[in-house]
């Protein structure tokens, strides 16, 4: 914002002494003497500041809550901290033991992998072909938005975990549907070669949130796209394939982005399935279940903070090649 | 000029906004009136337990005036949790339970009150066994007392064992006679439902195993067994689950505990410490009947344990109050009227007929094995170790290894002594 380079009149407001100045100052502020300008200056300096004063509650609670307990937490990673007793330093202890003598933390690194790179792609393939369907124009379109959106506000919660547990059980809901088609189910969470896929089952099911901005998204795409392929007579097929698509591709990268993020630190549903255990037979122990096991339970909270520390990185780095790899794929509009 | 004003009408509002929104996170102070002590006790437990807890309590606050107790209570599961970040925070209560795994934790990083400076203060120790005593006794100091003594124990569901027309096993009963009577019971009953839970993935069992044979868990050079022990034990067990007694490896999975397979009626019996026994009668209709682990002869494996322990915060505010509060938690038999033995036996032999003034038949088994242990049962362990949290995950989780064949019980064996051991150095 530069300042006005007009003459200011600084005659009209009679300023706190009573005096009023009837010289007109051209051109930047420059420093007057006088007492009606420098009024102005705290005001212009309280214009600077008015921002950040009211961005003040959420600076605090940024840095006190968020940022500040991140840099605590790196401290803590280079520590043994039982949480009973003072951290002690150790350097990068906890980092090497990590990667070197930890077959359960390796463990963690594959479920979780194979939970991300399963459980997301099924999700967002699920998100685009319901907002496909639903971009033809039906009857109720909200109704169905908000039904399909639904799950994916409840689906990191306890209570739906818990009823996945019991939905999935050997005496559960699916089974019992099985039993009327005549297949007599096994438990799926309780067998370590199910249970990950009921998991996985859970996030595709929260598809609503990414559905409804595909949906937004497919609205944005131009008509006359379309209207030119009808002229050259291109199939259905054709056109998602070379219009929706590819005008999609910017959302599709955004969707993916932040599914990937919030799907390497799940929680909550491994925790509430497995019952804290990660079982049957660590299948379901996810990266994070398994940093809590470590901080709470083996009262190991440096190594917690290691782990913690080494998740953000990994993200960091998928999230940086992904957007280095968008460039090949991903067509903006302008 | 009047826009000057409105903005810096806004500005002021803004700051008001954000010294309140700081203020709201500042707590108000602690104490309530003058002379008014307030004691914040911490206990997990289920919903019978609480009800007990809190009855006792209001009997506490009648007989002291001076004194509120501030109640933290809930379940099992998150309470060591919940108890450590507010340790951490320099937050803990005053007094509260704490299970024997994480005694050596809490004590040997002075987190626990000294119990004999409190013999000072209104906490009486007469009539107290010596032995308890030394147990609780880390580095000099008296870190935590019993709050109860129970000990390991077999439930069994007698409807499902006359459904299948077995007879429920009597004192001095052998693992073999476990295996007979399962498979019996899982083949005379519906599809679904069988004899035993798997306990291959249950430390608690092992323990009482290793003590059957001449070995012991976990002592403080380390592990206390040899591998055939662990590995005659998973045998047992895969030998169980082959034959059709013992619940297969998805369904026990899907239960926390052995006897969550038996109130839903998956299981006919299963492993319990006896101080349980009563809150899984009221959850299930059919009767319960219970009796003291297999295999106790010729060498006895089963212990008095103690069921969980009462610590004061070295940090407390107010020693003398929580000392009187411990005084009453353990010593009164007014209390004991009230709380029974839902925690286990009392370990103050005054308080024990005050306990077990009204009880059940169900608890009064319980009683009888617990009585039969005390006489002639295995020498308790000491308290274990830290590392001893990660240890046991381990068990359950290489049990799990075994009991999906992902891994051969020699394989399983050897991984976990090594890696046991690692985490106990």
């Amino acid at each position: 914002m530069s300042l006005p380079q007009t003459s200011i009149d600084v005659s009209a407001p009679a300023d706190a002494r009573g005096r009023s100045e009837s010289r007109p100052v051209r051109g930047a502020l420059k420093a007057p003497r006088t007492g009606g300008t420098r009024s102005l200056r705290r005001r212009m300096m309280l214009d600077r500041a008015a921002p950040y004063l009211f961005l003040a509650p959420w600076l605090i609670g940024f840095f006190v809550i968020t940022f500040g307990p991140m840099l605590v937490s790196l401290y803590l990673s280079f520590t043994d901290y039982s949480l009973l007793s003072p951290p002690e330093f150790i350097g990068f202890e906890n980092y090497e033991r990590m990667f070197t003598a930890d077959p359960k933390y390796l463990e963690s690194v594959r479920v979780t992998a194979i939970y991300v790179f399963v459980s997301v792609p099924l999700q967002l393939a699920f998100a685009l072909l319901v907002a496909l369907a639903l971009n033809r124009g039906i009857k109720g379109l909200a109704i169905y938005r908000s039904i399909y959106y639904i799950p994916s506000l409840i689906g990191g919660s306890v209570a739906i975990a818990i009823l996945w547990r019991q939905m999935f059980g050997q005496t559960g809901l699916i089974n019992q549907v099985l039993a009327l088609v005549g297949i007599e189910g096994q438990s799926w969470i309780g067998h370590p070669d199910t249970a990950l896929g009921t998991l996985i089952v859970l996030n595709v099911w929260t598809f609503g949130s990414p559905m409804v901005i595909f949906l937004a998204a497919l609205r944005q795409i131009p008509v006359y796209l379309y209207e030119a392929a009808a002229v050259d007579g291109v199939s259905a097929w054709g056109r998602l394939r070379h219009i929706t698509l590819p005008m999609l591709t910017p959302i599709v990268l955004f969707n993916m982005i932040l599914q990937l993020i919030g799907a390497m630190q799940a929680f909550t549903p491994a925790y509430v399935v497995s019952g804290g255990t990660g079982g049957p037979a660590n299948s379901t122990l996810f990266y994070t279940l398994y940093l809590y096991q470590r901080g709470f339970t083996g009262l190991e909270m440096g190594y917690a903070s290691a782990m913690a520390w080494a998740l953000l990185l990994v993200i960091a780095a998928i999230t940086g090649i992904n957007f280095w790899l968008s460039k090949y794929w991903v067509h903006y509009d302008d | 000029m009047v826009q000057n004003r409105i903005r810096r009408a806004a500005l002021a509002a803004a700051a008001a906004v954000a010294v309140g929104i700081a203020m709201v996170g500042c707590a108000p102070a602690d104490d309530g009136q003058q002379g008014e002590v307030e004691l914040r006790f911490s206990w997990w437990g289920t919903d019978s337990r609480h009800e007990l807890t809190n009855e006792a309590l209001d009997l506490f606050e009648e007989k002291n005036p001076g004194i509120t107790v501030v109640r933290d209570f809930g379940g099992f599961d998150g309470y060591i949790d919940k108890l450590l970040t507010q340790a951490a925070g320099n937050n803990s209560p005053d007094v509260f339970q704490l299970y024997e795994e994480v005694l050596r934790e809490f004590a040997s990083r002075g987190q626990l009150y000294d119990l004999n400076e409190a013999t000072n203060q209104g906490l009486s120790l007469d009539g107290w066994d010596q032995g308890l005593l030394d147990t609780s006794t880390i580095d000099g100091s008296l870190s935590a007392l019993q709050f109860g003594l129970t000990t390991q124990s077999f439930i069994f569901n007698t409807e499902l064992f006359d459904q299948a027309g077995v007879s429920i096993p009597a004192e001095g009963w052998s693992w073999d006679d476990l295996a007979t009577a399962a498979k019996a019971v899982s083949d005379g009953t519906d599809n679904g439902t069988y004899g035993v839970t798997d306990l291959s993935t249950g430390y608690q069992v092992f323990e009482v195993w290793a003590n059957q044979n001449g070995e012991s868990y976990l002592t403080d050079d380390g592990l206390g067994f040899s591998a055939e022990t662990l590995e005659d034990f998973w045998q047992y067990w895969a030998d169980m689950r082959a034959s059709g007694a013992a619940t297969p490896g998805s369904l026990t999975s899907e239960y926390p505990t052995p006897f969550d397979a038996i109130i839903a009626s998956k299981a006919a019996s299963g492993f319990i410490f006896a101080n349980q026994m009563a809150a899984v009668q009221s959850s299930i209709e059919a009767e319960i009947a219970a009796e003291r682990m297999p295999g106790e002869s010729p060498q006895a494996g089963s212990y008095l344990r103690t069921a969980m322990n009462i610590a004061i915060g070295s940090k407390t505010e107010h020693p003398e109050e929580a000392a009187k509060l411990v005084d009453f938690l353990l010593n009164d038999p007014e209390a004991y009227e009230i709380l029974g033995i839902d925690r286990g036996v009392p370990a103050n032999p005054a308080v024990v007929d005050a306990a077990t003034v009204d009880v059940d038949d169900v608890t009064a088994k319980g009683l009888t094995v617990i009585d039969g242990v005390r006489a002639d049962g295995a020498a308790p362990p000491v308290p274990p170790k830290p590392g001893a949290g990660n240890v046991n995950a381990l068990f359950a989780e290489l049990a799990q290894e075994v009991q999906f064949d992902r891994m051969s019980i020699e394989d399983a064996v050897a991984s976990f002594i090594e890696r046991a051991e690692q985490e106990l150095s």
